[in-house]
């Protein structure tokens, strides 16, 4: 065990060294595997994010019907006895215009700029929560529900949410692409670079193999050698996209101010850091092993 | 140890570089295989390395067939073997003991064993106190017992050396060959491949002698 531990140490100090022998194209690589796996990871993370998000804010799918400004009570129950009979329909709270106002006035802080004005702008409405979560029934009962008599509209949240959420899914298809283009991209660098070590070790690798050296030995240290500039420029990487999440979210804070959905869309957490590294790492191992197992042999 | 039987070599280019060739070598025995230039010397020991493989006729290295092994089984044949050949540089690059660790860290040895082993070596062939220099800055004959002591690390049964003495004066050549007759002395089989009939006289041991590919009565 102590001696397998040695020897682990003794192949990452020669990976180290391998990287060290030529720093300027080492941190080229570096430089460019952690750029190009930057892009694809932060478009991942971002919709990771905001799908999370949109799971939180959809759970409760609600349709706000708005009435016309003449509605009396004999209106409203009509509306009502209607509502109760509609399938669909899972219960519904009637918010009067006075208290639409107060809440906008609390919530928004727009107290001052609502004083100003001649009466109260808002229509009295029903929130409705409806039976199903499903957007294209909600988009029905919706539109069912502005046929009504005296409903001037009826406006339902799922409506941002639904684009968002078709936005995430094409997104997520030019992420999943450009993931794969950088996956092969990474493997063909790290197989490149390997290729000039092989190289470079001709003669050492042609000795180390008469004096009885498997072919598993004499690719071990190209195996590490891979892994390990994976691993550092998965660090590169999540470093970078750090300070591009961390100048993102001020940003965005600014932006959406007390609207925000109670979370932030960029947050890059340990898991996926650690992941991204662990990533870089494998990838780096499987692009050495193709070229170690082509030109080692040889 | 080390059994031929109608051996022989064609390379890729059609030349027949050896010619139903048998002998055998004892163990403990020490032979020089002698010959013209292109008669097949190198060509004997590459087959017992594996290195080549023939194209008919049968190797047996300790009882295996080498021409039969798989490749993945070279690897643990060379380690029974000491290879003092113009194929296995020293490497310039690190220093004399890295050098003769080697074989030992391919093999798996503990690193402090390893070291005490390489140490030990390096005494054997007279090169104590120089663990810490580059191959380079030593003489042609200080290499070849660098050589030398990297192939005895890990103590092989069986030695095969190619032209050991090659551009060595008379001294260092008679250097050489008194290490080899120590670990003669002591049950290490060794064949020699030289052309140096002078050393043959000198050191006298039975010669097997190439001539064109075949072997001469
Ligand atoms: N890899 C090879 N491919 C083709 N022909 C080869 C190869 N190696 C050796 N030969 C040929 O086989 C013959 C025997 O070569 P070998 O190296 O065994 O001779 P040798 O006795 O060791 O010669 P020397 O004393 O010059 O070292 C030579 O004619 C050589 O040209
Ligand atoms: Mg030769």
């Amino acid at each position: 065990m102590r001696s397998w531990l040695m020897v682990q140490r003794r192949l990452v100090v020669d990976a180290l060294q391998r990287l060290g022998r030529s720093p300027m194209s080492s941190l080229l690589n570096i430089v460019v595997l952690a750029t190009a796996m930057c892009l694809p990871i932060g478009g991942y993370l971002l919709l990771a994010n905001v799908e999370r998000l949109l799971g939180n804010a959809g759970a409760e799918p609600e349709i706000s019907l708005l009435l016309a400004p003449e509605t009396g009570s004999k209106d409203r129950a009509e509306l009502e006895r209607v509502l109760r009979g509609t399938a669909g329909v899972r219960g519904f709270l009637l918010v009067p215009r006075e208290q639409a106002l107060a809440d906008l006035q609390r919530r928004a802080g727009l107290a001052d700029l609502l004083e100003g004005l001649p009466g109260n702008p808002l229509p009295d409405a029903y929130v409705l929560r409806p039976a199903s979560g499903n957007p294209a029934e909600i988009a029905a009962l919706a539109q069912t529900l502005r046929g009504l008599p005296k409903v001037s509209a009826a406006v339902y949240d799922a409506e941002w949410t639904q684009r968002l959420q078709s936005g995430v899914e094409a997104g997520r298809f030019v992420v999943l692409a450009l993931g794969l283009m950088l996956a092969v991209a990474m493997l063909a660098i790290t197989f490149n670079t390997i290729r000039m070590q092989v190289l470079t070790d001709r003669a050492e690798i042609a000795v180390a193999a008469l004096l009885g050296a498997t072919p598993g030995y004499l690719r071990r240290p190209f195996l590490y050698f891979g892994a390990l500039q994976g691993v550092i420029s998965g660090l590169f990487a999540w470093a970078i996209l750090a300070l591009g999440f961390a100048w993102l979210r001020g940003r965005i804070a600014t932006l959406l101010g007390e609207f925000a959905l109670g979370g932030s869309p960029v947050e890059l957490r340990l898991g996926d850091g650690l992941s991204i590294v662990l990533f870089a790492a494998c990838l780096g191992w499987v692009g050495a092993w193709l070229s170690a197992r082509q030109y080692a042999a040889a | 140890m080390i059994v031929f039987s109608e051996v022989s070599k064609r390379y890729p280019g059609g030349h027949e570089a050896l010619r139903g060739v048998s002998f055998a070598l004892a163990a403990g025995e020490l032979v020089y295989l002698t010959g013209h230039s292109g008669a097949g010397k190198s060509t004997v020991l590459k087959l017992i390395a594996g290195i080549e493989r023939p194209s008919s006729g049968t190797v047996l290295v300790n009882q295996q067939n080498v021409g039969n092994l798989r490749p993945r089984a070279i690897p643990f044949l060379r380690r029974k073997l000491g290879l003092i050949l113009p194929e296995a540089r020293l490497l310039f690059d690190r220093s004399v003991l890295a050098n003769v660790l080697l074989p030992l860290q391919i093999a798996g040895y503990e690193p402090l064993e390893a070291q005490r082993r390489a140490r030990a070596a390096l005494d054997k062939v007279g090169l104590q106190g120089r663990e810490r220099a580059l191959p380079m800055t030593l003489s042609g004959g200080e290499q070849q017992r660098v050589a030398i002591a990297r192939a005895v690390v890990a103590r092989p049964s069986i030695l095969l050396a190619d032209e050991p003495t090659a551009n060595l004066d008379e001294a260092q050549a008679s250097a050489i060959m008194e290490i080899f007759r120590s670990f003669n002395q002591v049950g290490v089989s060794l064949l020699v491949a030289t052309h140096d009939l002078h050393l043959a006289e000198r050191f006298p041991a039975r010669r097997l002698v190439l001539e064109a590919g075949r072997l001469a009565p």
